[in-house]
């Protein structure tokens, strides 16, 4: 019977199915055209890239830090593989590989800033958000970059009839979720977050476990620049604003909702949030809607997860109780 | 009797959840006395104390101070009356000053202004009262832990209570300071103040109180005068059971040398540490806190960078400041000072601290596997009969003694050789100190050997082939358990050397 149960969909699967129901219902009947299957693949597309750069996210908040700059990290990296491709003719292969490792130095310098410097991650990476903004104008002139012909079909093509972007995202979701649930290096990660000292204790060089926390979320950035830079096929010099509250809301919502590094449940979240904040830009209404609703859904969740957390004092754990954010947010 | 009690708790129920933790407790404090209250974790003394102090509410039952009703009355009511509760957990500010912690509760206001200097002439006299001088302009967070808890206590004097219960007061005291705490209880007494004296430490209890009531299950069991109370009594009382032996001493021969220590220096703390550990021992030191108990540990886990002198393990020289993970590797296990801090992770289950430090147990191949960590988990939870029997309990919902079981269950997942434990039985209840001593007996059973920080003498007499004696980081005097009595080691330790 339990190993049954181990395969059937969690009550937590079954409502967020429901609730994406409801959406489709209520955006459909306002506006015909949401609840088409071109929308709907569309909506699939956003909410798979959003999901991985929130699990990297999401690495960071389980070392016990937290990765202000993995928005403004993948927009440079986007930038940047437009930069060394159209102004410094790079083939795209390596133009790629150079701003991914860019976005990796990013993130061990995030790193590096933390561990050893003991500098608060709030602070530094805070700080980094800055430096990237300051750095792309600067790079880049204003310019705007379109995308090479390589890297829009290594994104864009499909196999089995499903584009490229869901299977890479799908497999960055499951490696980055087995890693940190099912692997030793991945627990000793999140051990470091949520007790430093006695992790130390127990052997673990947490300074090196958060170094290279920082280090996987800016590699993660890197990548969803690329995915995005082959989505969007050109890459413009606001690229990545807005998209850390994304990411942000995606990572806490779901570590409450289905536990840490449950890579369906970031899957899911991300979707759920994708149809609404589309079905609320298809009204028409101002943008400001969708950055309210947006809000309203992280500290929603963050009140779940205290009351949550409260509830479950001194009981059984169950992994949707015990998730990083709640000492760090 | 109404008259002898300034205080009376009538038929006090309290349950939170299912958790019937009062189940309807009669109690009667004597005025002018030292009330020691007794118990394992999970009696019923702080939940009792929490009712005192006003921050509970009991479910039924009254409670009187001076035949006047005072059930259901604030905290603040309550000091106001004269009752004040220094508490376990330090209520403190660290980034404030002496004198602004001291006066937090009521700050000295007239005329809607501050008055700081008028302050400061209370707080300082107060603190003559207590004898112990502070700077008062000092943040709290420079002072050390002891002296913190002296501000907490001028914080509850400074209203010149009637009552004053204490709750382990001593948990974060040396030897010396303790004694300190002591000589001002007795000047309470005689001051006419009442006290109740919350303490896990028989000979604390003994050394202090003049009447101790027994807790057991939520219930107030027994109360009898101090001097009319063996040991023996007061032990099955708490544990509603005979116990034979309280320190199983373990039999274990001695053999080869497994650590050597020559001439170890910590800048400031310790002053040439020489030691030698068998396999088959165990070896306590003890000393005043701040005497080097914890650096020496500190500096062979690697926690703690010696300044100079060499260790060996087996004869090989390990180097000094090689880092945990190495220390770990040449076979030191440690069981820090401070378990929720250091020890353990709090919001993960039993089985996930218990393969911590080596997740290799937990795992197939390079993948963690829920299998494998079952067994691993089930296998020691039985050994160190955790309760509630369940791996999948989350750490902070167990209590003290069961925590630290864990604690040191995770070093049981292989056998190492040496075994650091520092204060390992502080705030644990008797079973579980049974419990802890067992398994250390177990360890050196098997050829291992133990070296153990500790505070309690009665401990170290009890269970450790040889005692070092640290004063203000050096080694003062070494003897074994049968040689030597407790007042000669108690001297030693506040420094009295050889004249005690």
């Amino acid at each position: 019977m339990k190993a049954i149960r181990r395969f059937l969909p969690t009550a937590q699967t079954v409502s967020f199915v429901l609730l994406m129901l409801l959406c489709l219902l209520v955006f459909g009947l306002l506006k015909p055209s949401y609840a088409t299957w071109d929308n709907l693949y569309s909506m699939v597309l956003s909410a798979c890239v959003a999901a991985v750069l929130a699990a990297g996210m999401g690495v960071v908040i389980s070392a016990g830090g937290f990765d202000l700059c993995v928005g403004h990290t993948a927009g440079f990296s986007a930038l940047m593989c437009g930069f060394f491709l159209r102004t410094l003719d790079f083939d795209p292969i390596p133009a790629m590989l150079l701003a991914i490792g860019m976005a990796v130095a990013i993130g061990a310098i995030n790193g590096l800033l933390v561990s050893r410097m003991g500098i608060s991650s709030f602070i530094v990476t805070l700080g980094m958000q800055f430096v990237l903004v300051g750095a792309r104008q600067w790079i880049t002139a204003g310019n705007s970059y379109r995308v090479s012909n390589l890297i829009k079909g290594m994104v864009q093509s499909a196999f089995l009839g499903v584009s490229n972007l869901v299977w890479i995202s799908a497999a960055m979701l499951g490696v980055i979720g087995f890693v940190m649930q099912k692997t030793p290096f991945g627990r000793k990660i999140q051990f470091t977050g949520a007790n430093i000292v006695a992790t130390a204790l127990n052997g673990t060089p947490t300074r090196l476990y958060t170094f290279l926390a920082f280090l996987i979320s800016g590699a993660i950035s890197g990548v969803v620049g690329i995915l995005q830079f082959g989505k969007l096929t050109s890459a413009t010099i606001n690229m990545g604003d807005g998209w850390l509250f994304n990411a942000m809301t995606i990572a806490v919502f779901s570590s409450v909702i289905f536990g840490r590094f449950k890579a369906h449940g970031l899957a899911l979240v991300s979707f759920l949030i994708t149809m609404i904040t589309t079905g609320i830009n298809m009204q028409g209404v101002s943008s400001a809607w969708t950055n309210f609703v947006l809000g309203v859904i992280l500290l929603a969740s963050l009140f779940a997860g205290k009351f949550i957390h409260f509830d479950s004092f001194g009981k059984k754990p169950k992994r949707s109780e015990d998730n990083g954010c709640q000492a760090t947010v | 009797m109404s008259e002898q009690a300034i205080l009376r708790m009538e038929g006090i129920h309290k349950s939170f959840g299912a958790t019937h933790a009062l189940r309807g407790v009669d109690l009667s404090v004597i005025r002018g006395k030292v009330n020691a209250v007794v118990g394992s974790n999970g009696a019923g003394k702080s939940t009792l104390m929490k009712t005192l102090a006003g921050i509970y509410q009991p479910d039924e039952g009254h409670v009187y101070f001076e035949e006047e009703d005072i059930t259901g009355l604030s905290p603040m009511q309550l000091q106001r009356m004269g009752i004040q509760v220094v508490h376990q957990v330090l209520n403190i500010v660290g980034s404030m000053t002496v004198l602004e912690n001291i006066l937090l509760a009521n700050p000295p206001v007239s005329g809607g202004v501050l008055r700081w200097k008028q302050g400061a002439k209370t707080v300082r006299e107060v603190l003559r009262r207590i004898d112990f001088p502070l700077e008062l302009d000092l943040p709290v967070r420079s002072l050390s832990v002891s002296e913190q808890q002296f501000v907490i206590l001028a914080r509850a004097l400074i209203h010149r209570p009637r009552l004053l219960v204490l709750d382990e007061p001593t948990a974060r005291l040396g030897m010396e300071e303790t004694q300190k705490l002591f000589g001002l209880i007795r000047r309470l007494k005689e001051q006419g103040t009442t006290l109740i004296y919350i303490s896990h430490r028989l000979d604390e209890i003994y050394a202090i109180s003049d009447r101790i009531c027994v807790f057991r299950d939520g219930l107030h069991v027994i109360s009898r005068d101090t001097e009319a109370f063996s040991e023996a009594e007061l032990v099955q009382a708490m544990l509603g059971k005979k116990m034979d032996t309280f320190f199983p001493k373990a039999d274990a021969p001695v053999g080869e040398t497994l650590l050597s220590i020559e001439g170890l220096t910590l800048r400031g703390r310790l002053r040439g540490i020489d030691l030698t550990v068998r396999s088959g021992e165990i070896v306590s030191l003890v000393g005043a806190v701040g005497a080097g108990k914890t650096e020496i540990l500190d500096c062979l886990f690697g926690s703690r960078k010696a300044d100079g002198g060499t260790v060996r393990l087996r004869g090989t020289p390990v180097r000094g400041g090689y880092g945990i993970g190495r220390a770990i590797r040449n076979g030191f296990a440690m069981v820090p000072e401070d378990r929720a801090l250091q020890g353990m992770l709090g919001d993960w289950s039993v089985k996930e601290n218990l393969t911590s430090v080596e997740m290799k147990k937990a795992s197939r191949g390079p993948v963690l596997n829920r299998g494998v960590e079952n067994r691993e988990a089930e296998k020691l939870v039985t050994l160190l009969d955790v309760r509630p029997h369940d791996i999948d309990y989350r750490m902070t919902g167990l209590s003290g003694g069961n925590q630290q079981k864990v604690v040191i269950g995770k070093w049981l997942t292989r056998d190492y050789p040496l075994y650091l434990m520092d204060e390992v039985t502080a705030g644990v209840d008797i079973q579980a100190k049974a419990a802890i001593y067992e398994l250390m007996g177990r360890v050196v059973k098997r050829g291992g050997a133990v070296l153990l920080a500790t505070g309690d003498i009665e401990e170290a007499l009890g269970v450790s082939d040889r005692i070092m004696v640290l004063y203000k980081g050096r080694i003062v005097f070494e003897a074994s358990p049968d040689s030597v009595t407790k007042a000669r080691l108690l001297g030693y330790i506040m420094g009295g050397g050889a004249s005690a």
